[in-house]
Protein backbone atom coordinates (compact mmCIF):
# COMPACT_ATOMS: atom_id res chain seq x y z
CA UNK A 1 0.00 0.00 0.00
CA UNK A 2 1.29 3.58 -1.04
CA UNK A 3 0.88 6.76 1.34
CA UNK A 4 1.74 10.15 0.66
CA UNK A 5 2.83 10.73 4.30
CA UNK A 6 6.45 12.11 3.53
CA UNK A 7 4.83 15.00 0.89
CA UNK A 8 2.26 16.00 3.60
CA UNK A 9 4.62 16.05 6.19
CA UNK A 10 6.99 18.10 3.83
CA UNK A 11 4.03 20.59 3.44
CA UNK A 12 3.31 20.93 6.85
CA UNK A 13 7.05 20.97 7.65
CA UNK A 14 7.03 18.71 10.37
CA UNK A 15 9.21 15.59 11.35
CA UNK A 16 8.10 12.08 12.07
CA UNK A 17 8.72 12.75 15.39
CA UNK A 18 5.77 15.26 15.44
CA UNK A 19 3.54 12.88 13.20
CA UNK A 20 4.73 10.11 15.99
CA UNK A 21 3.31 12.17 18.94
CA UNK A 22 0.57 13.50 17.59
CA UNK A 23 -1.22 10.01 16.70
CA UNK A 24 0.84 8.59 20.08
CA UNK A 25 2.83 5.48 17.69
CA UNK A 26 6.44 5.51 18.13
CA UNK A 27 8.49 7.22 15.74
CA UNK A 28 9.97 3.77 14.58
CA UNK A 29 6.13 2.98 13.41
CA UNK A 30 6.14 6.42 11.50
CA UNK A 31 9.01 5.44 9.54
CA UNK A 32 7.74 1.89 9.01
CA UNK A 33 4.67 2.99 7.55
CA UNK A 34 6.35 6.27 5.45
CA UNK A 35 8.31 3.54 4.11
CA UNK A 36 5.37 1.07 3.13
CA UNK A 37 7.56 -1.75 5.64
CA UNK A 38 4.16 -1.81 7.83
CA UNK A 39 0.84 -1.55 7.05
CA UNK A 40 -0.99 0.46 9.46
CA UNK A 41 -4.64 -0.76 11.22
CA UNK A 42 -7.28 1.39 9.87
CA UNK A 43 -7.59 3.23 13.65
CA UNK A 44 -4.10 4.81 12.61
CA UNK A 45 -4.65 4.96 9.24
CA UNK A 46 -7.83 7.76 10.62
CA UNK A 47 -5.76 9.07 12.63
CA UNK A 48 -2.66 10.39 10.53
CA UNK A 49 -5.57 11.14 7.88
CA UNK A 50 -7.29 13.32 10.56
CA UNK A 51 -4.78 14.97 11.25
CA UNK A 52 -3.51 16.01 7.99
CA UNK A 53 -7.41 16.73 7.52
CA UNK A 54 -7.45 14.65 4.37
CA UNK A 55 -9.81 11.38 3.67
CA UNK A 56 -7.95 8.11 4.27
CA UNK A 57 -8.08 7.08 0.16
CA UNK A 58 -6.21 10.91 -0.11
CA UNK A 59 -2.95 9.44 2.12
CA UNK A 60 -3.21 5.46 1.34
CA UNK A 61 -3.65 3.96 -2.13
CA UNK A 62 -3.99 0.34 -2.60
CA UNK A 63 -1.15 -1.07 -5.03
CA UNK A 64 -2.45 -3.76 -7.77
CA UNK A 65 -0.31 -6.36 -5.59
CA UNK A 66 -2.25 -5.46 -2.34
CA UNK B 1 -9.23 -12.84 26.72
CA UNK B 2 -10.57 -9.08 28.20
CA UNK B 3 -9.33 -8.01 31.05
CA UNK B 4 -6.98 -11.11 31.22
CA UNK B 5 -3.86 -9.28 32.67
CA UNK B 6 -0.32 -11.10 30.98
CA UNK B 7 1.99 -7.70 30.48
CA UNK B 8 3.69 -5.42 33.34
CA UNK B 9 3.91 -2.08 32.61
CA UNK B 10 7.31 -0.51 31.58
CA UNK B 11 7.97 -0.07 34.91
CA UNK B 12 8.19 -3.43 35.00
CA UNK B 13 10.86 -3.15 31.93
CA UNK B 14 12.95 -0.72 33.81
CA UNK B 15 13.26 -2.67 37.16
CA UNK B 16 13.95 -6.31 35.66
CA UNK B 17 16.62 -4.66 33.41
CA UNK B 18 18.25 -3.64 36.43
CA UNK B 19 17.72 -6.48 38.74
CA UNK B 20 18.96 -8.82 35.82
CA UNK B 21 22.24 -6.22 35.46
CA UNK B 22 22.55 -6.68 39.38
CA UNK B 23 21.75 -10.45 39.54
CA UNK B 24 24.33 -11.18 36.20
CA UNK B 25 27.06 -9.39 38.64
CA UNK B 26 26.18 -11.20 41.89
CA UNK B 27 26.75 -14.63 39.59
CA UNK B 28 29.64 -14.02 38.37
CA UNK B 29 31.03 -13.01 41.93
CA UNK B 30 29.58 -15.97 43.22
CA UNK B 31 31.09 -18.09 40.26
CA UNK B 32 34.56 -16.87 41.44
CA UNK B 33 34.19 -16.50 45.06
CA UNK B 34 31.82 -19.03 45.95
CA UNK B 35 30.61 -17.32 48.52
CA UNK B 36 27.22 -18.71 50.72
CA UNK B 37 24.63 -16.78 52.53
CA UNK B 38 22.12 -19.93 53.19
CA UNK B 39 23.35 -22.71 55.61
CA UNK B 40 21.31 -25.08 54.18
CA UNK B 41 22.73 -24.35 50.91
CA UNK B 42 25.66 -25.39 49.06
CA UNK B 43 27.78 -23.13 46.83
CA UNK B 44 26.81 -24.92 43.36
CA UNK B 45 22.93 -24.57 44.65
CA UNK B 46 23.33 -20.59 45.65
CA UNK B 47 25.70 -20.37 41.74
CA UNK B 48 22.08 -21.86 40.17
CA UNK B 49 20.12 -20.12 42.35
CA UNK B 50 21.58 -16.76 41.65
CA UNK B 51 20.65 -17.88 38.17
CA UNK B 52 17.29 -18.27 38.80
CA UNK B 53 16.97 -14.81 39.96
CA UNK B 54 18.81 -13.61 36.50
CA UNK B 55 16.05 -15.84 34.56
CA UNK B 56 13.52 -14.19 36.32
CA UNK B 57 14.17 -10.87 36.06
CA UNK B 58 14.60 -11.34 32.69
CA UNK B 59 10.72 -12.99 32.58
CA UNK B 60 10.03 -10.00 34.11
CA UNK B 61 11.54 -7.91 31.18
CA UNK B 62 10.31 -9.97 28.42
CA UNK B 63 6.86 -9.81 29.73
CA UNK B 64 6.50 -5.88 30.04
CA UNK B 65 5.01 -3.19 27.87
CA UNK B 66 7.59 -0.53 25.93
CA UNK B 67 7.16 2.96 26.68
CA UNK B 68 5.34 3.18 23.53
CA UNK B 69 3.40 -0.13 22.93
CA UNK B 70 1.92 0.79 20.11
CA UNK B 71 0.63 -1.57 17.04
CA UNK B 72 3.81 -2.28 15.21
CA UNK B 73 5.13 -3.43 18.48
CA UNK B 74 2.43 -5.58 19.18
CA UNK B 75 3.28 -7.46 15.91
CA UNK B 76 6.51 -7.65 16.49
CA UNK B 77 6.03 -9.15 19.80
CA UNK B 78 3.20 -11.75 18.77
CA UNK B 79 5.96 -12.93 15.53
CA UNK B 80 8.46 -12.72 17.93
CA UNK B 81 6.59 -15.10 20.57
CA UNK B 82 5.35 -17.29 17.69
CA UNK B 83 9.14 -18.40 16.19
CA UNK B 84 10.12 -18.86 20.05
CA UNK B 85 7.13 -20.89 21.37
CA UNK B 86 8.27 -22.49 17.67
CA UNK B 87 11.84 -23.88 18.62
CA UNK B 88 10.47 -24.08 22.21
CA UNK B 89 8.06 -26.80 21.05
CA UNK B 90 10.05 -28.70 19.04
CA UNK B 91 12.74 -28.70 21.00
CA UNK B 92 10.97 -30.25 24.09
CA UNK B 93 9.49 -32.32 21.45
CA UNK B 94 12.61 -33.78 20.28
CA UNK B 95 13.88 -34.10 24.30
CA UNK B 96 10.23 -36.19 24.66
CA UNK B 97 11.34 -38.31 21.92
CA UNK B 98 14.85 -38.95 23.25
CA UNK B 99 13.65 -39.91 26.71
CA UNK B 100 11.53 -42.44 24.70
CA UNK B 101 14.05 -43.81 22.77
CA UNK B 102 16.59 -43.93 25.79
CA UNK B 103 14.98 -44.60 28.97
CA UNK B 104 17.95 -43.80 30.69
CA UNK B 105 17.95 -40.45 29.92
CA UNK B 106 17.47 -37.90 32.82
CA UNK B 107 16.93 -34.61 33.56
CA UNK B 108 17.79 -32.39 36.45
CA UNK B 109 15.95 -28.91 37.61
CA UNK B 110 19.42 -27.04 36.32
CA UNK B 111 18.49 -28.51 32.97
CA UNK B 112 15.04 -27.02 33.25
CA UNK B 113 16.60 -23.90 34.25
CA UNK B 114 18.64 -23.62 31.32
CA UNK B 115 15.80 -24.40 29.53
CA UNK B 116 13.63 -21.82 30.12
CA UNK B 117 16.14 -19.10 30.24
CA UNK B 118 17.13 -19.57 27.06
CA UNK B 119 14.11 -19.39 25.48
CA UNK B 120 13.19 -16.34 27.21
CA UNK B 121 17.09 -14.80 26.10
CA UNK B 122 16.25 -15.61 22.85
CA UNK B 123 12.40 -13.77 22.92
CA UNK B 124 13.79 -11.31 24.33
CA UNK B 125 17.07 -10.80 21.49
CA UNK B 126 14.54 -11.04 18.55
CA UNK B 127 12.21 -8.90 19.80
CA UNK B 128 14.61 -6.13 20.47
CA UNK B 129 16.27 -6.49 16.75
CA UNK B 130 12.10 -6.36 15.63
CA UNK B 131 11.27 -3.05 16.99
CA UNK B 132 14.91 -1.00 17.10
CA UNK B 133 17.48 -2.63 14.88
CA UNK B 134 15.42 -4.16 11.76
CA UNK B 135 14.43 -1.47 10.00
CA UNK B 136 14.32 -3.68 7.08
CA UNK B 137 12.20 -6.43 7.70
CA UNK B 138 8.48 -5.62 5.37
CA UNK B 139 5.95 -6.50 8.11
CA UNK B 140 2.87 -8.42 6.90
CA UNK B 141 1.65 -11.55 5.36
CA UNK B 142 4.28 -10.36 1.61
CA UNK B 143 6.79 -10.76 0.86
CA UNK B 144 7.49 -13.32 3.44
CA UNK B 145 10.26 -14.69 5.35
CA UNK B 146 12.22 -16.05 2.84
CA UNK B 147 12.41 -12.74 1.03
CA UNK B 148 12.82 -10.93 4.32
CA UNK B 149 15.84 -13.02 5.19
CA UNK B 150 17.44 -12.33 1.90
CA UNK B 151 17.11 -8.45 2.73
CA UNK B 152 18.61 -8.58 5.69
CA UNK B 153 21.61 -10.47 5.30
CA UNK B 154 23.98 -8.22 7.18
CA UNK B 155 21.58 -8.17 10.13
CA UNK B 156 22.11 -12.32 9.80
CA UNK B 157 25.91 -12.53 9.56
CA UNK B 158 25.84 -10.05 12.49
CA UNK B 159 23.70 -12.10 14.94
CA UNK B 160 25.64 -15.63 13.74
CA UNK B 161 28.64 -13.50 15.22
CA UNK B 162 27.55 -12.23 17.97
CA UNK B 163 26.04 -15.65 18.83
CA UNK B 164 28.99 -17.32 18.44
CA UNK B 165 30.95 -14.72 20.67
CA UNK B 166 28.30 -15.13 22.92
CA UNK B 167 28.42 -19.34 23.35
CA UNK B 168 32.24 -18.70 23.54
CA UNK B 169 32.01 -16.33 26.47
CA UNK B 170 29.88 -18.58 28.42
CA UNK B 171 32.00 -21.54 27.47
CA UNK B 172 34.90 -19.61 29.10
CA UNK B 173 33.52 -18.63 31.85
CA UNK B 174 31.08 -21.10 33.44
Amino acid sequence: MKNTIKVERAKLNITQTDLADAVKVSKQTIHSVETGRFVPSTILAMKIAAFFKAKVEDIFELEDTD
Amino acid sequence: MRGFKTMYDYRGKVAGGIAAAVFAVVTLVQKLTHFTLFKKLNADQHYYLCLCMVAMSLYTMAFSREKNDDERVKEVRARSLQITFMLFAGVLLALSFNGIIFPDLQFDGTALLFLSGFYVVFYLVIFHIGIYFDNVWQFGEEPGIWQNLKKNKLMIVLIWIGSLILIELIFKLF
